[in-house]
């Protein structure tokens, strides 16, 4: 079998179900990802906002032909959102196990301790929401991680789902509010 | 409709409505559907709430990633580096700084070429790259240390770490004057000097890849990646017409960068004029303002460069204070500056920036050497329009094709054109022609004196074609005998570094005929063609070596005002010339002197005086002088590092002569670190090279020695598997290392495994006829040993008696058979043929390797068994006694050997009733066994049997 030459490549086999090939596109997308926000972050500093559709974008240039199509262009952002989050929520996982003791990464005492552990707090609870929501509706789910880790636009999500934008703009709208339902703090 | 349809249906209305309205929706749906209003309305609550936001803890998350225990590199471990933490990603993929722990300890930056990853030829040009790169050794190039593939097959380099800043910042910052920064680039320029002679071309040269750290010293970063970047698209490396998209950096770029052609030693040159211009004048030569890249291209490949003195009476951008130039040389106003700029250094700058690759400075040396000029207030050789008319001129003039096919051919051709015409037009200026014969044979030798075959083969000329060429060119300087003279040396000494030594040495000899005949008095200019000549002999021992060093010699002491470094290259020639035919004595004479020499004009332990001090060492070793040998090995191989750097093969031959000697006097766990270091420094810069199937295969010995049996075992089984697979059995090497593998097995207690093997290695000798019948015999004085130690007397008399019979041994295997015979005579009870055996046997030993030599302790000791046996006590003590005490002083006393010694020693004592004395030796004695050999061996069950009985 000879090698897939390039990740536009790889990333077709894998939406074609070749889970291998997508074992070996993820760290190449995760590592672009964190090098581009690294990057992001230290230039707009001052802005102070970092968006996701801002990172994924720039990894999907370096990364892939720029003559891939539309749909692989909306494959790539999916997998992107899901890469996204899962490196989002290992970090804070492993910060929570290393502070259990356990865990290979040491925690750096510093001032923002306890903003980090807040932020961890809530995306850990987010996480949990969006894998709640994708028992109810694994759609929805999807919506939630391809709107908020992947930045992607509602044309893109419509594609990558395989259905009209309204009904996307819809079903967001309801897994928005289902979700902030979900993490309300109970009274 | 399900009650999910329901929910989501009626949340879709109702979340277009407002107020009152939505209550009274509501209020409908609570009747249809009492079980699902409740949910729907803390939907309607949530989706109104504009505090409650879903994609806050991303945003914040993201944000959390700068910090570096976040990055998934970080405390990954790849080879035995881990990742500290990252130092910066860019578009060829990231960089970290690394450490590795234990004996080696360094911290270095490690480089992961993200984007080349999924490349399936990748992994392979990763390798080749990193063997060019492994081999450029220079205190101003960042050194490549290691390198390999992670878990993923990601392939990653790592890099001497540098802290410094880029070049323009540091002359800014310490406010350099003009000389100070022209110094610096100088040695920019020997850096980049060496890695041409290498064959390597940087192609991406600028401030960012050249950093300056606290003393001064520029390091050049990042050679040969930027070739590796250029392959991006898929086309081979040896490509160099990959397209223009790659050049990464416009501002640097030649104008044959920008159109797509060959890439050679004239781009980087160019570079570095692009690069002077800036430090001097603190701007591009094609403007700094915000150019697009295309404008920036255009520019390069049309527009003349401003000379350097007239840009900087203009306003630099983002202009500052007025009257000074930001950046460039301080404390001058631009009036002085452009009058110190103005002439010389305008014309060198330009030179460099000439648009045709061909008429520009033929190497970084000669662009140093101008500059040296202008420090030294010499005139320099650029000469702005006046060279370029002259070489156009003589362009014109021949119509044959000058035709660029490689990175050398072009420039040979060209370079040997303009000194044809220079040379003719200045004939009298006796000089300055030969200032540019060194000049020429400085460029040639740069071209070709590093080049070995393989890695000249990736060029798309070869370097014999390019010699052929050159020899050409040669032919029509025949009324320039001198310059004539000068480059045949220079061809014979390419030849020797490619392997043509005939051609080679007819090449010298006719330099030197041609200088005998026409400057009969210049003697010492013969000593080139005098070693040209010997550098082709190197392979075949031709018979006048020795007379042609003496030659030399004599050359040099009829003329007491020589320089004494070359009065100490002609006797460390003839040295060698000796050491070559084994007149050891002489050679050290010859050495000793050369050394003296040396030191009296520079005492500094430099390349010359390492290459004197290994010679010397090794002649030493030779005369068993080892108390002198073995300093002066040490001393060579540290220094080596520091000078060479520790991957500069010369440094790992260093480790390895180091190794050898520290084995031939015993001390073989000393000798076991030395060559396990040059195993680990050769994988690293010649993996596929002999070299390092030598080193591994002397580690084994050593580790046999050493009495490390599993250790030599790990080492050799996948060696003897290795050179199966690439010879097959029937090959010296499969036979030697099968026989050392069955050594060390034997030696471990595996004695079934270890006769196979050595069976084997008896079978595969068999097969290649009478000339390899001696590793047959060989092999069966090892199963003799094996036979003996399991008590099979009978056997092994008959193998090495058959051993012996079979025709002769060398002296080392003449002994180790007269061992094994003697112990099994006296293990079948004939005691007294076995004892006169041992006798003669001693007395041959310290006859052949001195009476102190560490190969006694094992004689000893089975003497001693041997007179124990045949009742013989107090004899036996003393014999054991001995054995241990050459033990204790030559391989220690924890030595495999020594202790066999002490065991027979406590035997002896044992059956003279010493009881107490013996197993309080013995207890000792098996816990040093223990860890290298089986509970079954059988001299452990020899022990405890004594210790229990």
């Amino acid at each position: 079998m000879s090698e897939p030459t390039d990740i536009t490549q790889l990333l077709a086999q894998w939406s074609s179900g070749d889970d291998k090939a997508g074992d070996r596109i993820a760290p190449i997308v995760s590592d672009e990802l964190l090098a581009i926000s690294r990057r992001l972050l230290r230039s707009e500093r001052a802005s102070h906002t970092l968006q996701p559709t801002a990172l994924v974008n720039e990894a999907f240039e370096r990364l892939m032909k720029v003559d891939v199509d539309w749909q692989d262009r909306a494959h790539f952002f999916a997998l992107s959102a899901r890469l996204m989050r899962r490196i989002l929520i290992n970090y804070a996982e492993q910060r929570a196990a290393a502070k259990r003791g356990g865990g290979q990464i040491m925690v750096t005492l510093s001032p923002d301790q306890e903003a980090i552990e807040e932020t961890d707090a809530s995306l850990l609870d987010l996480n949990e929401g969006i894998e709640e929501l994708a028992k109810y509706d694994e759609r929805k789910a999807k919506l939630i991680e391809m709107q908020y880790f992947g930045g992607m636009a509602v044309a893109e999500m419509a594609k990558v789902l395989d259905t009209s934008q309204s009904t996307v703009t819809r079903d967001l709208r309801f897994a928005r509010a289902w979700l902030k339902d979900y993490l309300a703090p109970k009274s | 409709m399900t009650d999910k349809d329901q929910l989501e249906e009626a949340f879709a209305q109702a979340s277009e409505l407002m107020g009152a309205q939505q209550e009274a929706f509501l209020a409908r749906f609570a009747q249809e559907h009492p079980d699902l209003v409740g949910h729907l309305r803390k939907l309607l609550e949530a989706d109104a709430d504009t505090e409650r936001t879903v994609g806050d803890a991303v945003v914040s998350s993201l944000e959390r990633i700068e910090l570096d225990e976040l990055d998934p590199w970080v405390g990954r471990t790849l080879g035995a580096w881990t990742i500290i933490k990252r130092i910066g990603s860019g578009g060829m993929g990231a960089v970290f700084l690394a450490e590795r722990s234990g004996e080696f300890a360094q911290q270095a930056a490690l480089k992961i070429m993200s984007a080349q990853l999924v490349h399936s030829d990748a992994k392979a040009r990763f390798e080749s790259e990193r063997q060019i790169l492994a081999g450029l050794r220079h205190p101003n190039i960042a050194t490549l240390i290691d390198g390999g593939t992670d878990d993923n097959n990601l392939p990653f380099l790592v890099v001497e770490y540098i802290e410094g800043v880029p070049i323009d910042v540091y002359c800014e910052e310490r406010s350099l004057d003009v000389s100070e920064r022209v110094a610096l680039m100088r040695k920019v320029c020997a850096a980049v000097d060496y890695a041409h002679r290498n064959l390597v071309v940087h192609r991406d040269l600028k401030p960012s890849n050249i950093l300056v750290d606290e003393d001064g010293n520029p390091k050049l970063l990042d050679f040969g990646i930027a070739k590796l970047i250029a392959a991006d698209d898929g086309t081979p490396v040896g490509d160099q017409t990959a397209p223009q998209a790659q050049v990464l950096t416009p501002q640097y770029a030649s104008p044959e960068q920008v159109r797509g052609e060959t890439v050679s030693v004239a781009s980087d040159v160019y570079a570095l004029g692009v690069l002077l211009y800036r430090l001097l004048t603190n701007r591009s030569p094609y403007g700094d303002t915000g150019a697009s890249r295309r404008e920036i291209e255009s520019r390069i490949l049309d527009r003349e460069p401003q000379r350097p003195s007239q840009a900087v009476t203009q306003p630099s951008f983002p202009s500052t204070k007025a009257g000074t130039t930001s950046g460039a040389p301080v404390q001058l106003s631009p009036k002085l500056l452009q009058r110190k700029l103005r002439g010389d250094l305008d014309n060198i700058v330009l030179m460099c920036l000439i648009k045709e690759p061909e008429r520009r400075y033929v190497s970084a040396r000669a662009l140093s050497d101008d500059l040296e000029r202008y420090l030294n207030l010499e005139p320099v050789l650029a000469r702005g329009q006046s060279f370029a008319y002259q070489a156009r001129k003589f362009a014109q003039r021949n119509t044959a094709p000058l035709v660029a096919a490689g990175v050398g051919l072009f420039a040979v051709v060209a370079l040997t054109a303009f000194y044809t015409v220079q040379l003719a037009q200045e004939r009298d200026e006796a000089r300055l022609a030969a200032a540019q014969a060194e000049e020429v044979s400085g460029f040639l030798r740069s071209l070709f004196g590093a080049a070995s075959p393989e890695v000249a083969q990736g060029d798309e000329v070869t370097a014999s074609d390019l010699l052929e060429q050159g020899l050409e060119r040669i032919e029509a300087l025949s009324d320039q005998p001198a310059l004539q003279a000068e480059l045949l040396d220079v061809i014979a000494g390419s030849y020797a570094a490619l392997g043509q030594f005939e051609e080679g040495e007819k090449q010298a000899r006719r330099a030197l005929a041609i200088r005998e005949n026409n400057f009969p008095e210049d003697k010492l200019a013969m000593l080139s063609s005098i070693y040209a000549i010997m550098d082709n002999q190197e392979d075949i021992e031709r018979e006048d070596m020795i007379e042609l060093a003496q030659r030399a010699v004599t050359i040099v002491d009829a003329q007491p005002s020589t320089d004494p470094e070359v009065a100490a290259t002609a006797h460390g020639r003839l040295g060698r010339a000796f050491f070559k035919f084994k007149r050891y004595e002489e050679a050290a004479v010859q050495l000793e002197k050369s050394l003296a020499l040396k030191e009296s004009a520079n005492a500094e332990l430099d390349e010359l005086s390492l290459s004197i001090r290994t010679d010397l060492a090794s002649s030493y070793d030779y005369l068993e002088r080892f108390d002198e040998a073995g300093p002066m090995f040490r001393e060579v191989s540290a220094k080596s590092d520091e000078l060479l750097g520790a991957n500069h093969p010369d440094s790992i031959l260093g480790v390895a002569h180091l190794g050898l000697f520290l084995a031939r006097t015993g001390k073989h766990l000393d000798a076991v670190d030395a060559f396990a270091e040059a195993v680990r420094r050769s994988e690293i810069v010649f993996p596929d090279h002999p070299y390092l199937t030598a080193f591994k295969r002397e580690l084994g010995y050593t580790q046999y020695d050493a009495g490390l049996f599993v250790q030599a075992r790990q080492t050799l089984e996948p060696l003897v598997a290795q050179v199966l697979e690439q010879n097959g059995e029937a090959h010296p090497q499969f036979i030697n290392l099968s026989r050392n593998l069955g050594q060390v097995l034997i030696g471990g207690g595996a004695f079934q495994e270890g006769e196979a093997m050595l069976d084997r290695s008896a079978g595969a000798a068999a097969k290649m006829g009478s000339d390899f019948a001696f590793h047959i015999q060989r092999a069966n004085i090892q199963i003799a040993k094996s036979q003996n130690m399991q008590g099979r007397f009978a056997e092994a008399e008959r193998r090495a008696r058959g051993a012996i019979d079979a025709g002769p041994l060398g002296p080392d295997y003449q002994r180790y058979a007269a061992l094994e015979l003697a112990v099994s005579v006296s293990g079948q009870g004939r005691y007294a043929e076995a004892g006169e055996a041992f006798e003669a046997l001693i007395a041959k030993h310290e006859e052949e390797v001195g009476a102190g030599s560490f190969l006694l302790t094992e004689v000893l000791a089975q003497y001693a068994s041997h007179l124990r046996r045949s009742g013989q006590l107090d004899e036996a003590v003393k014999a054991a006694r001995s054995a241990r005490t050459i033990g204790n002083q030559t391989i220690g006393a924890e030595n495999w050997r020594t202790v066999v010694a002490t065991a027979q020693l406590a035997y002896a004592l044992n059956e003279k009733g010493e009881r107490q004395e013996a197993t309080g030796l013995l207890r000792q004695a098996d816990t040093i066994l223990a860890p290298i050999m089986d509970a079954n061996h059988p001299y452990r069950r020899e022990i405890a049997a004594v210790i229990d009985s």
